[in-house]
């Protein structure tokens, strides 16, 4: 039987046509015999696409947490923003006309700005690095964080795994304890009618 | 004595069959829609870059706050340029910051829903576009604002003066000269009793 939910019944129940509808049936359902082998190929094919997409952008990022980007990237922002500074300070003095400034005016602003950019590098260079380490360890903290959910996952399925397996080998000691009760108790029996008809002779 | 038990009465009843088939299409369905999604977040994750956008911001908010309204002043001033630089650079440094956070945020949030552990969609990018503005920008800002200001009271004390000169020269008393002050608009805050 062919149960119709398409999303084109729904359209046509307000008037509206979408003949790009897929129209779903029950049939078109896999069909599953045996779902512990489902379970498992699904588990399998799960692990295989993590490692194939997902294992190598892992490795990268554990690898992240050394990264130096933000020092490297200090020394070049702050010879940028110096040179900008010049820059700007040269248009204005365009701008007004040279600002009326002596030879030893604009010697003493060269002055102070190389020594201002001096300073800035070595400011930024100290922050970048205060900051590249607080952006390593949040991502050492997120990276463990998750590390401690996928051992906590992995141990919970090796419990399942293990309790199982213990349970099984339980039924199985008892069933042979069963069976050799069994055993015995039809040995003893034939044992004792062998016994009784060699005493009565029947 | 009875028979055994059978291997049929073990197997899984038609419900059962039916709710693995469903649960096994909503899986092949979920790995099909979602499974690229993640795969193109993940790629994402790991090229994108945020830098450009937030040292951009950061630039023009600097450049915004020093830079708008050129004066003569701070022209001539020796500190100004160097100011600017400083504050530049530490806007930008902390813009840089923010996107590498941003980039590993996202990082770990992928990596997280890959390894079906808790994800974190926030990425910090918000705080990106509402940054806050630096120490050191804060203080290039209140400086050029104290230049500005001191202009503009020494232009004041000035007019001030002059008009003060002004108006003794013509015989004035205090009344006509604060009558005076008001009509040319001049003495502002600064005189105001």
């Amino acid at each position: 039987m062919a149960i119709n939910l398409g999303y084109s019944q729904v359209m046509e129940g307000y008037g509206m046509q979408n003949p790009e509808a897929i129209e779903f049936n029950v049939g078109m359902l896999p069909e599953v015999t045996d779902p512990e082998k489902a379970y498992a190929d699904i588990a399998r094919s799960d692990y295989e696409d993590y490692m194939r997409d997902f294992r190598p952008f892992e490795e990268r990022l554990l690898e992240s947490r050394d990264d130096t980007s933000l020092i490297d990237q200090a020394d070049e922002t702050a010879t940028e923003t110096t040179q900008r500074a010049r820059e700007i300070q040269q248009r204005n003095i365009e701008r007004y006309g040279g600002a009326g400034l002596t030879a030893v005016q604009k010697q003493e602003q060269e002055k102070a700005l190389n020594l201002g950019g001096a300073l800035n590098r070595a400011d930024l260079l100290n922050r970048s690095r205060i900051q590249q380490r607080e952006v390593n360890q949040a991502t050492l903290a997120d990276l463990i964080n998750i590390g401690q959910g996928v051992n906590r996952s992995a141990l919970g399925q090796l419990d399942t795994a293990a309790q199982n397996s213990a349970r099984r080998d339980m039924a199985y000691k008892n069933a042979r304890a069963n069976h050799r009760a069994n055993m015995t108790n039809l040995g003893g029996s034939l044992a004792s009618a062998a016994i009784i008809g060699l005493t009565f002779g029947m | 004595m009875g028979k055994g038990p059978k291997k049929e009465e073990y197997k899984p009843t038609e419900n059962e069959k039916m709710q693995a088939s469903i649960a096994l299409k909503e899986k092949q369905d979920f790995d099909k829609m979602y499974g690229p999604l993640l795969r193109e977040m993940r790629d994402l994750a790991d090229s994108e870059d945020f830098t450009p956008t937030a040292t951009g911001i950061a630039n023009a908010d600097t450049m915004i706050a020093l830079t708008a309204k050129p004066s003569i002043q701070a022209t001539r001033s020796v500190d100004a340029a160097a100011d600017i630089a400083s504050a530049a650079g530490a806007q930008i440094g902390k813009a840089t910051s923010d996107a590498l956070t941003a980039k590993r945020k996202r990082q770990v949030g992928v990596l997280g829903v890959s390894r079906n552990q808790q994800a974190d969609a926030t990425t910090g990018l918000g705080k990106i576009s509402k940054m806050e503005a630096t120490k050191s920008l804060a203080e290039a800002k209140d400086k050029q604002m104290l230049r500005d200001a001191r202009t503009s009271a020494g232009i004041r004390i000035a007019t001030t003066g002059a008009s003060a000169a002004y108006a003794k020269s013509k015989g004035l008393d205090g009344k006509e000269f604060k009558l005076f002050q008001d009509m040319a608009g001049l003495g502002g805050g600064l005189f105001k009793t």
